[in-house]
């Protein structure tokens, strides 16, 4: 399973990302290979369909568990119809962010 | 001549400037004057005009529907999609209506042929005249999000380049992309500038997209002047703007609009300096 923690920066200390479409990177964490990868978001600047386009290019990491805050209405349809399952998390570093979304996933 | 009126932040007198150029100019004998709204999101000129509305048409864009038998998923659409309004899931591909801008590159690009193109009703158009001024507006359907597309098909429908004639673009507020859209091959921009923080804040705004970033000819109007434009005017001069015309604010003047009538029909002493600006600007362009 690929778990991605929507981030403000490119470390495990940095901070969960405010808006999803907008986070500057995800930190995509592997179960199988125990690996992790910096993906950074290239819209995370741009006025509008960062959404969506944040939505695809964890699709195309092969992302099946998000942890993050507010997803919009036109991501939220591309990750749960792609398969995409959420961990609302807010206010802390991607690392708790992670243990959260894995803690939950085995309730 | 084709003159915006635009000014960054709404409430300034856009539309008043503009219903009275074209009142000025109709009475001094221009030939043809033709006042386009372009505030697509509201409307408003109709209101101080009062024209009869013969022609009235929808229009949209282009937006994708994919053909799930014929698209083998490759995700050439989605990659070339820079409006983000295609999302490929495996499965089938996603359509966002609202964020496509309708510019038919994942139709034309598709290997699979497997995309056609169905319209995306955003608002209406329509045309009349008020008297010897022809009108037409643009009206966005509540809850769409692209205004330019429509902006852009009223110019394409009514506007016309005349050598003798007058068209008054009327631009929506803000400093966005649909004011960039109203502007647009305008031989002059009037930016109307109510002296407060607010308004000078936003005629910086306005003066960067529309002279810094498009190279727009761009001067001002101060509206609602009561005398103490000192800031304004400091702005002005710092950044080579021209000040056409100041004028004032006036809660006879204000009343007026409130109810729907013109600047001219309280003020007829309005009516020679704004043909002066009309002169103004066309003495600019033959000079230029």
């Amino acid at each position: 399973m690929k778990i991605a923690v929507a981030s403000n920066g490119p470390h495990w200390s940095s901070d969960v990302a405010d808006v999803f479409g907008r986070s500057p990177y995800f930190l995509v964490f592997d179960e199988e290979a125990g690996s992790a990868q910096v993906v950074a978001n290239p819209g995370a600047g741009i006025t509008s369909g960062s959404g969506v386009g944040a939505a695809q290019l964890l699709l195309d990491h092969g992302v099946d568990l998000l942890a993050a805050p507010k997803v919009g209405p036109q991501a939220h349809k591309v990750l749960s119809e792609g398969g995409v399952r959420f961990c609302f998390c807010k206010g802390m570093q991607a690392r708790a962010a992670l243990k959260e979304a894995r803690r939950e996933e085995t309730v | 001549m084709i003159v915006a009126v635009a000014s960054g932040k709404g409430g300034t007198g856009k539309t008043t400037l503009a219903v009275s150029l074209a009142l000025a100019a109709a009475r001094a004998g221009v030939e043809p004057v033709t006042l386009l709204d372009l505030d697509a999101e509201a409307p408003n000129a109709a209101l101080l005009l009062d024209p009869v509305l013969e022609e009235r048409r929808t229009t949209g864009i282009p937006v994708p529907e994919v053909d799930a038998v014929r698209c083998d998923h490759c995700g050439e659409c989605v990659r070339l999609c820079r409006a983000h309004a295609l999302a490929d899931i495996g499965t089938s591909v996603l359509v966002f209506p609202d964020l496509c801008i309708g510019c038919g590159v994942c139709t034309a690009w598709c290997p699979q042929r497997a995309i056609r193109e169905v319209d995306h009703v955003l608002g209406t158009l329509e045309a009349g005249r008020a008297g010897p001024i022809a009108f037409a507006q643009a009206q966005l359907d509540p809850g769409r999000a692209q205004p330019a597309p429509l902006i852009r098909a009223l110019k394409a429908w009514k506007m016309r380049a005349s050598p003798t004639g007058l068209t008054l673009l009327d631009a929506p507020p803000g400093a966005s992309c649909s004011v960039m859209e109203a502007a647009r091959g305008a031989d002059h921009v009037l930016l109307v500038a109510e002296p407060s923080v607010f308004g000078l804040h936003d005629l910086g705004k306005a003066v960067g997209a529309l002279r810094d970033a498009m190279g727009l000819d761009v001067s001002v109007v101060i509206n609602q002047s009561v005398g103490r434009d000192d800031a304004i005017l400091r702005f002005c001069e710092e950044n080579a703007l021209a000040v056409r015309l100041v004028l004032p604010f006036e809660r006879e003047i204000a009343a007026a609009y409130a109810e729907g009538r013109s600047l001219l029909e309280v003020r007829p002493a309005c009516e020679a300096p704004l043909v002066e600006l009309l002169l103004q600007l066309r003495t600019k362009e033959q000079l230029a």
